[in-house]
């Protein structure tokens, strides 16, 4: 199956809406608590506990606004994946297939493993799809520069 | 599949990156290619033969 990618300028532009996006939710109160007491502890830590003000984004858009850049870090990696190289041919259309492959048995095997170990372990799909990204254009990256 | 493309390409003074950019492909291809950790398409054996000069079964042939 050949996939239509988007040209190789999507790299960048997928780069920069993915850094802008991590530079604007870590910014938000609950990021900062997640900085300051651990990710989970930081969801449910009460205001009283650790009173932060919002601050730039936040106080202009609302807290609600966070999923909203929470999806745009999502749409900058996809962005970023689906964008062509300098050079596309054969070889590099046989490292991606050999990435992905790879990184859907990573991901199921961690799946698994995770519910077995942890049968009432609860998470969000962010974790997910952001973890598959990453791990995909990891090994992608780390395939290509091997040689 | 064994294949004469490091020799040529050393015939020709050429580095990886220069044959990559003779027959519009990546650097990575050409070091799997002579590393025989890819086998070329058709279209890109017969670009490369053409580029040396020579016939496809000459650079490229089936180990036995």
């Amino acid at each position: 199956m050949k996939i239509k990618m988007l040209p190789n300028w999507g790299k960048k532009l997928g780069f920069l809406v993915f850094v802008i996006s991590v530079l604007i939710t870590s910014t938000f109160i609950e990021s900062r608590k997640s900085f300051f007491e651990g990710y989970n502890a930081g969801l449910v830590l009460e205001n009283e506990i650790l009173y932060l003000e919002p601050i730039l984004f936040e106080r202009v858009l609302g807290p609600e606004s966070l999923h909203f850049f929470s999806v745009l870090i999502i749409i900058g990696l996809i962005i970023y994946m689906f964008s062509k190289e300098k050079v596309e041919d054969d070889y590099i259309d046989k490292l991606r297939l050999e990435s992905f492959q790879l990184t859907s048995l990573i991901s199921l095997a961690a799946s698994v493993i995770l519910y077995i170990a942890f049968k009432t372990m609860k998470l969000e799909l962010d974790y997910f799809v952001l973890i598959f990204l990453i791990i995909y254009l990891n090994i992608f990256a780390l395939k290509k520069r091997h040689f | 599949m064994k294949n004469l493309i490091k020799v040529e390409r050393a015939r020709h003074s050429l580095t990886q990156g220069d044959l990559a950019e003779k027959v519009g492909v990546s650097r990575q291809t050409i070091y799997a290619i002579e590393n025989n950790k890819f086998n070329p398409s058709v279209t890109l054996a017969i670009k490369m033969a053409r580029f040396f000069k020579v016939t496809v079964e000459y650079l490229f042939d089936i180990e036995e």
